[in-house]
């Protein structure tokens, strides 16, 4: 039962995205923005994580740059949701060193084969 | 003179009635901060549980119209719009398609059509934002008509933006700047937002050539301002628009005199990689051109080693600076003439020129 | 002769100060009036939407320098420099300016951010004490640090403006701690508006919330009366104060804790004059030269950007600040008198610089005028006492009516403070202010007043433009 962490401030996408996911069998855990997000997940120790950009007080960078910095959470793969296509913010998240980009609007069924793809690929 | 006042009756009775008056009116006013308080977390909460129930709904019926209040006040509609722009924001598919045909069935698309004709004008600039967000074709000609009869410009300005984020085609596109150029001149941000969501909505669709076709007629348009060409120009390199260098070349020769088309033109090329222009641009009179392209100076013309050297000498600050960086990134012949420069008489080309070294170490 | 004028003068000083504070309180109702009518058009155009819709659009944006002056900011200098390097901003970059200071800030910051010596040419635009030394961050690029002779704030910040490299600035105070998005919502202005010369944010006061790695965490009202009372004079004076001159078009200060500037406009009125009341100065003087050159410009201040800042403690400090505010205030518009009921230069002159003069600069004195003369009244037999006591209540009453309107912007439109206590505890400060509060500032500034003079405020070290220096540009 893998689990999934969702940081983004926006809680209809956790509610759609927590819905969906969790009828594909996967258990989705939810954090409104970055403090919340990293200590949630030093304390259950997601999968992944699903990390927004845009979020007014932290953004999306700082988040990840926390999360790989931190012992207990620096091995969870993220995968950072933008709806900014831009050279320079995909370099810069993979300078962090997260796993990949998802565009939005982005289609759940999609979504959730890449999530499987991942998942599958770190066992 | 002035006992007559304070003796008379009338003064007292009206002084005595203000205190009492004002006695009254902070007790009150302090009810009324809380009682408001309390009003508007309720209000919250009931906003943050529709939001929640029209989000589940979304998710797990077919047609969740059923499922739901039908909203009544404004705050009703503003919570089904927001949770239905999250929607449409974020996915696509299925769940979109749920959700776009929410809004007719719950009537929330009607209501801010009404409310877009409203009295007050930040009322009305707010129900556009929200049509806007809500991305519906539909809504095109209902836009276009208000438009001509809209009075307020920052509304008209809310409205273009809805516009843009609806166009399919170059004329559309067309369209929308001479719109854009009826009006004052707001900011470069404004129009450059404009041009990158229509760059956004294109590419989306993979119509990305349709804005190439767009700006190639721009590009001799007389009714289009200059600065909003400009912008057209920003907003391709904002939005990583690939396919049309030739049009950006020709931009820049078509406005030699005009310092932001060609920085935009210059920055925009570069970034795909094209230094074509860089060598006219490095030479040009207005020194924010002639800085705007010493910063690709390393990637591409070293060979005007001698006229970049001379640069050293500008009058301008800057481009004395960055013609030193520019060499200090150039490779071993360049730093060496640097370091000649470095011991000059010119206290300002030497100034420049050992800062750079300093700056970047080989 | 002088007997009777001594008398009708004490006897008019009843109806003077009667007339004063009707004259306050009707403007700073006016002010909440505009304020209210500003706050809500703001409320429906600032929508969380519109919010995120800003945020998305980081590749549009104009490079700031945010320079912070620091003396003696051992303790805390490491923090606040880290705080601002965290800030959601594409591109800026910091400059410290070490001010001369006697400890170990100059020594902290080399240590903790890995400084290198750096011969970047400055230009001599503004004037001020020499610059020592320019270090810059080997781990941070964008952080630049500047050693020079003490010359105060003002001097700090006009050596910023020469090392600095972008076309706008931002000048914060050492110990403020601001939001991390304040930036981009203040200079997302200055995009929006090509006539933007100045703009500054709310002041929050930090004292009583907590605060986690440079952010605030939760806010709450600090327990202690003094500091108390200050987060609702700062309500208050920003809130309805800056909003409502704002909406009139006579912001006059912009608070040196958070400001944000055009560099070309403040480069030529000369940078920051060196003086207590820098910030109000350098406002001042941007109105006077936009107006005399017929340059049309807009000086603006919202709500939306917040920086926090640490109030005074102890009563020693806050005596101190205010002083220093009010012998800012005398000097700001003494060097500025040719702006005073001048036509020329508009609503700015005839409302807000005439509020400031009367209300602000005179006040403290007609005050003191009734306060001494009614005990003299009351002992001649000459006091109006039904007259006297309803004055009082009049002025008090109305008074806590505005502090309490202006709570109430505050939680309508921010809801900052969450709790019912603390805003009940707001709603009665509002009236324990008049109530001794009130006079302790009056007295302070009374003596700012008097001492003002006397402070040597004349001849000052002005570095003159250097002729070997950057004078090309």
């Amino acid at each position: 039962m893998a689990k999934i962490l969702i940081i983004d401030d926006d809680e209809t996408i956790h509610l759609i995205c927590k819905a969906y996911l969790s009828k594909s069998g996967y258990t989705v855990e939810t954090a409104f923005d970055g403090p919340e997000g990293l200590e949630l997940a030093a304390s259950c120790q997601p999968d992944l994580v699903l990390l927004d950009i845009n979020m007014p007080r932290m953004s999306g960078f700082d988040v990840a740059k926390k999360l790989k910095e931190n012992e207990a959470t620096k091995h969870i793969p993220i995968v950072m949701m933008t709806s900014l296509k831009q050279d320079s913010n995909i370099q810069r998240g993979y300078g962090l060193g997260i796993e990949d980009y998802i565009t939005k609007p982005t289609n759940m069924a999609h979504l959730k084969l890449r999530i499987d793809k991942f998942l599958e690929k770190k066992k | 003179m002035l006992e007559i006042l304070t003796q008379s009756e009338h003064f007292y009775t009206y002084v005595t009635l203000a205190v009492i008056f004002l006695a009254f009116f902070n007790v009150a006013e302090v009810f009324f901060l809380l009682h408001n308080k309390a009003m508007v977390e309720r209000s919250e909460l009931k906003r943050q549980r529709l939001k929640r129930l029209a989000a589940t709904a979304l998710i797990t019926s077919t047609s969740p119209a059923e499922l739901l209040p039908k909203p009544v006040t404004e705050d009703d509609f503003a919570a089904y719009s927001e949770a239905i722009a999250s929607v449409l924001d974020s996915f696509e598919g299925e769940v979109a398609f749920t959700a776009t045909k929410l809004l007719t069935d719950l009537g929330i698309d009607a209501h801010y059509r009404r409310l877009a004709r409203h009295r007050t004008w930040y009322k009305r600039g707010n129900a556009i934002d929200i049509l806007a967000s809500f991305r519906l074709k539909a809504n095109r000609e209902f836009f276009l008509g208000i438009f001509r009869s809209e009075p307020s410009l920052d509304v008209k300005y809310r409205i273009l933006y809805g516009l843009s984020r609806l166009t399919r085609e170059h004329s559309d596109i067309k369209a929308l700047a001479h719109l854009l150029s009826t009006l004052p001149y707001l900011t470069a941000k404004y129009t450059e937002d404009i041009f990158y969501n229509i760059i956004t909505a294109l590419k989306a669709e993979d119509k990305e050539n349709e804005f190439g076709l767009f700006m190639d007629e721009l590009l001799h348009d007389q009714g289009v301002l200059n600065l909003v060409k400009r912008d057209c120009i920003t907003a391709c390199y904002a939005a990583s628009c690939e396919k049309n260098r030739d049009l950006l070349k020709a931009y820049y020769e078509a406005y030699p005199s005009e310092p932001e088309i060609l920085i935009a033109a210059v920055r925009a090329l570069a970034k795909q990689g094209d230094f074509s222009v860089m060598p006219y641009a490095l030479q040009h009179h207005d020194w924010r051109v002639r800085l705007a392209a010493l910063k690709y100076a390393h990637l591409c013309c070293m060979g005007m080693l001698t006229e970049i050297r001379a640069m050293l000498r500008d009058p301008s600050y800057h481009v004395r600076i960055n013609a030193g960086l520019a060499l200090a990134r150039g490779g071993g012949i360049s730093r060496a003439a640097l370091k000649e420069e470095a011991a000059s008489q010119d206290k300002f080309a030497a100034a420049a020129a050992a800062y750079a070294l300093s700056m970047e170490a080989s | 002769m002088k007997l009777f004028l001594l008398w009708w003068a004490v006897h008019a000083s009843q109806y003077v100060v009667f007339l004063y504070f009707l004259l306050v309180n009707a403007t700073y109702t006016l002010l909440i009036l505009f304020a209210l009518r500003d706050i809500l058009r703001h409320a429906y155009l600032t929508t969380a939407r519109v919010a995120r819709r800003q945020l998305a659009s980081e590749h549009y944006f104009k490079p700031v320098s945010v320079i912070v002056p620091a003396h003696n900011e051992e303790p805390v200098i490491t923090q606040s420099v880290q705080a601002l390097l965290n800030l959601h901003y594409p591109e800026y970059e910091v400059i410290v300016v070490n001010d001369g200071s006697k400890d170990g800030t100059l020594e902290r910051l080399k240590r903790d951010f890995k400084l290198v010596s750096s011969i970047k040419p400055v230009r001599l635009q503004v004037p001020h004490a020499d610059i020592l030394a320019i270090y810059r961050s080997t781990e941070y690029k964008n952080l630049l640090v500047i050693d020079k002779v003490n010359g105060g704030k003002a001097d700090a910040i006009n050596a910023g403006i020469n090392v600095s490299h972008y076309p706008i600035f931002c000048s914060i105070d050492a110990d403020s701690l601001l939001e991390p998005d304040a930036l981009l919502k203040s200079s997302k202005m200055f995009l929006e508006d090509d006539e933007l010369i100045a703009t500054g944010g709310i002041i929050r006061i930090l004292n009583g919330c907590k605060v986690k790695d440079g952010a605030v965490m939760e806010i709450g009202l600090p327990r202690r009366f003094m500091e108390a009372m200050q987060v609702l004079e700062y309500t208050r004076a920003f809130l309805s104060g800056r909003t409502g001159w704002n909406a009139l078009k006579s912001l006059l200060i912009i608070s040196g804790a958070f400001g944000v500037f055009r560099k070309d406009v403040v480069l030529a009125v000369n940078g920051y004059r060196k003086t207590v009341g820098e910030d109000m100065d350098l406002v001042m003087r941007l109105h006077r030269h936009c107006r005399d050159h017929k340059i049309p410009y807009k000086i603006l201040f919202v709500p939306d950007p917040v920086c926090w800042t640490q109030a005074p403690y102890s009563w020693d400090m806050l005596l101190k600040q205010r002083n220093r505010w009010h012998r800012g205030l005398i000097d700001a518009l003494w060097a500025n008198r040719t702006m005073i009921l001048n036509r020329k230069y508009g609503a700015t002159s005839l409302i807000g610089i005439s509020y400031f003069v009367f209300v602000e600069l005179f006040g403290p004195l007609i005050e003191l005028f009734g306060y001494i003369a009614v005990p003299i009244l009351y002992y001649f037999g000459m006091l109006n006492l039904q007259f006297f006591v309803m004055l009082v209540l009049l002025a008090v009453f109305w008074g806590i009516s505005i502090n309490v309107g202006a709570v109430f912007l505050d939680i309508y439109n921010f809801r900052r403070y969450k709790k019912t206590s603390d805003i009940l505890r707001l709603c009665v400060l509002s009236a324990a202010e008049f109530f001794g509060y009130r006079q302790i500032m009056l007295l302070e500034r009374l003596r700012a007043t008097v001492t003002f003079r006397k402070k040597d405020w004349g001849a000052q070290d002005r570095r003159t433009m250097d002729l070997t220096g950057e004078g090309k540009n």
